[in-house]
C-alpha cells in the first residue's frame, strides 16, 4: 500500500472510531448517568414534605428530563421518571401520552398499571379497563386499582378469560 | 516482501522473532479484551454490570477497529487476501452475519430496538476479525487471562454465595438472596454461563498442554468448574458435562469413559449431599414429567411457546434484534391464554426468551438461525492432518467440537449471544480457533 493511501486509511479509521466511541459510547454512559440521577430526584420530590416543594421540584425534573429525552430517545427509566413528575403536578393527560410514548418501545405490565392509574385520573374508564386487563393478564398481582367500579370491571373481564380457557380445558 | 509477510515468514519458520509492532498490540489488545470485559463494573449505579460490558465491548471493537486499519496502512492487504484464501468459510459467515443483521434492523418491527443490537454486531465483528487478523502473532499465553478472570469470579461468587464477603451494594437489584451472587459479571445465570465457556476452555487446553502448563490450566478449570456449581445454573452445568466429554473423547475413549464414570459419582455424592445445582436438575425432571413446564424451566416456557409463536408469524425476516422484549406480553398472553401448549401458570415478563436458538429464529427469522448453526459447524471443522506441529494448532483443534457443542447447549436455556461478556468471550475464542487451526 503506498504511505499516502496508508495515512488516509489510518485517519480515516481514527476519525470513524472517534465518531462511534462519541455516539455510541460515550453518548449512552452519559444518558444512564443522568438517569440515574433524576431517577433518584424523582424519588426524592416524592418524599418533599410539602405540596409547593413537590410541584417546584417535580417541575424542574420535568424540564430537565424533555431536554434529556431529545438526546437519550431510547431509555425507558426517563420515560417513566417523566410520566411520574407530570403526575406530582397533575399533568395527567401529558402523562398518558408519555407512557405511551414509553410502550412504543418497551412493553411491561407495570407501564400498562401505571397508564391505568392515569386514566382513571382522567376519567377515561374504558381504556383504563384496557390497560389494566392487559397489565393482569400477564402479571396478575400488578398494581393496585384504587377505582372500585374499574377494579370490578377488569376482574369480570378476566375472570371470563378464565372461564374461556377452562371451557377449553374440557 | 512486506512487514507483515515478513513477520509471518518468521512465525511459521520457527526463527527467533524478529520484532515488529503487530506482536505487541495483537496479543495485547486480546488480552485486554479478555480481562476488561470480565472485570469491569459500575458500582452504585442501578445497572451495575450490563450497560458498562456493553459500552466495554463496543469500546474493544471501535480500537479493534483502529488496530486492523493500522496493520493494512502499515503493511498492505495481503494478510487480508489471505485470511479470504485460508478460511472462506469463516469469512462468508462473517459477512453473512453482517448483511443479514443489517437486513434485518430495516425490516424490524421496532427499529429503535434492533439499532443499537446492530452496533453490538458489528463491535463483535470488529473483535473478531482483529483477533483472526493477528492470530498468527498472538501466542497461546493469552488464554492465561482467562485462568486470572475465572478465579477472580469464581473466588468472589463463592464469597457471595457463603455470605463471607458481599463487595457489591446489590440491595435494590437483588431480588432474592441467590441473586446477589454475582460475582463481576452480572445475576448467577450470567456468571455461570461465562464461568462454564472458560472452565470448558481450560479444560481444552490442559488437554493439550504438558506438565506444568497442564496443571495450571487444569486447576483454572476445576475453579471456573467450582464457580458454575456455586452459581446453580443448571444449563450451564449440563453445557460443561457435554463439552468436557468431547475433550476428553478427542484424547481417548478410555478417557471419555473414564470421564463418563467420574461425573456419574461425581453427581451420585452431588445428589446424596444435596449440592443445590443437581438437586434442582433432579427436581426440574420431575417437574417437566408432571406437565410443569414453567416451573420445570424457571418460568422460561412461556417465553419460548412466545417466541416459537412469533417465528410462526414471521419465519423469513423475523422481527426485528432485540424486539422480543417489546411483543413479549403479546405473544405471552396468547400462549397462556391457548391451554394445548401447556403453560399453566403466567411466565416471567423476561427481556430475552431465555434460549437463543429460538430468539433468534423470532427475531431474524430461518435465515439467521441457519447462519448461527452454520457458525457452530464451521468452528467445529478441523484442520487437514498436514500442518505444523504448532502448539496453538493443537489447542485449536481440540476446542473447535467442544467450543460449538458447549455453547449450543448454553443457548438452550440462556441467552450468551445476547450478553457482552459472553459474546465477547465467543468472538475472540472463534476468531483464535478459526486463525490457529491454519498454523
Amino acid at each position: 500500500m503506498r504511505p499516502l493511501a496508508g495515512i488516509l486509511l489510518l485517519t480515516a479509521s481514527i476519525a470513524a472510531a472517534a465518531l462511534f466511541t462519541n455516539r455510541l459510547i460515550v453518548r449512552p454512559w452519559r444518558c444512564d448517568t443522568a438517569k440515574d440521577r433524576l431517577l433518584r430526584m424523582t424519588i426524592q420530590t416524592e418524599k418533599s414534605p410539602s405540596q409547593h416543594e413537590i410541584s417546584a421540584r417535580a417541575r424542574k425534573n420535568i424540564d430537565e428530563l424533555r431536554r434529556l429525552l431529545e438526546q437519550c430517545p431510547a431509555v425507558p427509566d426517563l420515560y417513566m421518571a417523566l410520566a411520574l413528575n407530570e403526575q406530582l403536578v397533575g399533568r395527567y393527560e401529558e402523562a398518558s401520552v408519555t407512557y405511551g410514548r414509553l410502550l412504543e418501545i418497551e412493553q411491561r405490565p407495570e407501564i400498562y398499571s401505571a397508564l391505568g392509574n392515569v386514566l382513571v385520573r382522567l376519567g377515561r374508564y374504558d381504556e383504563a379497563v384496557e390497560a389494566y386487563v392487559k397489565a393482569r393478564r400477564f402479571s396478575p398481582r400488578s398494581g393496585t386499582i384504587n377505582h372500585i367500579e374499574t377494579r370490578r370491571r377488569v376482574r369480570e373481564r378476566l375472570r371470563q378469560e378464565l372461564e374461556g380457557r377452562e371451557d377449553q380445558d374440557d | 516482501m512486506t512487514v507483515t509477510s515478513r513477520s509471518i515468514a518468521d512465525t511459521e519458520s520457527g526463527s527467533p522473532a524478529r520484532w515488529c509492532w503487530e506482536r505487541v498490540a495483537f496479543p495485547l489488545l486480546t488480552a485486554a479484551g479478555l480481562i476488561v470485559l470480565a472485570i469491569i463494573i459500575a458500582p452504585g449505579r442501578t445497572d451495575t454490570f450490563r450497560l458498562i460490558k456493553d459500552l466495554a465491548l463496543r469500546a474493544d471493537g471501535a480500537l479493534a477497529f483502529v488496530l486492523v486499519s493500522a496493520a493494512i496502512a502499515w503493511a498492505g492487504s495481503g494478510r487480508i487476501r489471505e485470511m479470504l484464501r485460508e478460511d472462506r468459510a469463516a469469512a462468508m459467515t462473517l459477512l453473512a452475519v453482517l448483511l443479514w443483521s443489517t437486513i434485518t434492523t430495516l425490516v424490524s418491527t421496532n427499529r429503535p430496538l434492533s439499532v443499537p443490537s446492530l452496533v453490538d454486531v458489528f463491535s463483535a465483528a470488529a473483535v473478531f476479525i482483529m483477533v483472526w487478523y493477528g492470530a498468527r502473532w498472538i501466542p497461546k499465553w493469552v488464554l492465561v487471562t482467562l485462568i486470572f478472570t475465572a478465579a477472580l469470579n469464581a473466588t468472589l461468587v463463592m464469597l457471595q454465595s457463603f455470605r463471607i464477603w458481599q463487595p457489591l451494594d446489590l440491595e435494590a437489584t437483588a431480588t432474592a438472596p441467590h441473586h446477589a451472587n454475582t460475582a463481576l459479571i452480572g445475576n448467577p445465570n450470567d456468571v455461570g454461563s461465562y464461568l462454564a465457556l472458560v472452565a470448558l476452555i481450560l479444560f481444552a487446553v490442559a488437554s493439550v498442554e504438558r506438565r506444568l502448563l497442564m496443571v495450571l490450566y487444569g486447576a483454572g478449570a476445576l475453579i471456573a468448574t467450582a464457580g458454575v456449581v456455586i452459581s446453580q445454573t443448571r444449563t450451564a452445568v449440563l453445557a460443561l458435562t457435554a463439552g468436557l466429554l468431547l475433550v476428553t473423547l478427542r484424547r481417548s475413549r478410555r478417557a471419555a469413559l473414564i470421564a463418563i464414570v467420574l461425573l456419574a459419582v461425581a453427581g451420585a455424592v452431588a445428589f446424596s449431599m444435596r449440592v443445590r445445582v443437581v438437586t434442582r436438575i433432579a427436581d426440574s425432571i420431575e417437574m417437566a414429567a408432571a406437565g410443569r413446564w414453567n416451573d420445570a424451566t424457571s418460568n422460561r416456557f412461556t417465553p419460548i411457546v412466545a417466541a416459537l409463536e412469533m417465528f410462526r408469524e414471521r419465519p423469513l425476516l423475523g422481527f426485528g434484534p432485540k424486539t422480543f422484549r417489546y411483543h413479549h406480553m403479546e405473544y405471552s398472553a396468547v400462549v397462556e391464554r391457548d391451554t394445548s401448549h401447556g403453560a399453566r401458570r403466567p411466565g416471567t415478563n423476561f427481556l430475552d426468551v431465555h434460549n437463543d436458538h429460538v430468539q433468534l429464529l423470532a427475531e431474524t427469522g430461518l435465515p439467521g438461525y441457519a447462519i448461527f448453526l452454520s457458525a457452530l459447524f464451521f468452528l467445529c471443522r478441523n484442520p487437514s492432518a498436514s500442518g505444523s506441529e504448532d502448539s496453538r494448532r493443537r489447542i485449536a483443534a481440540a476446542l473447535g467440537l467442544p467450543f460449538a457443542v458447549t455453547l449450543a447447549v448454553l443457548c438452550l436455556a440462556q441467552f450468551p449471544l445476547h450478553l457482552a461478556i459472553t459474546r465477547h468471550l465467543i468472538v475472540t475464542i472463534a476468531a483464535l480457533i478459526v486463525g490457529w487451526r491454519r498454523l
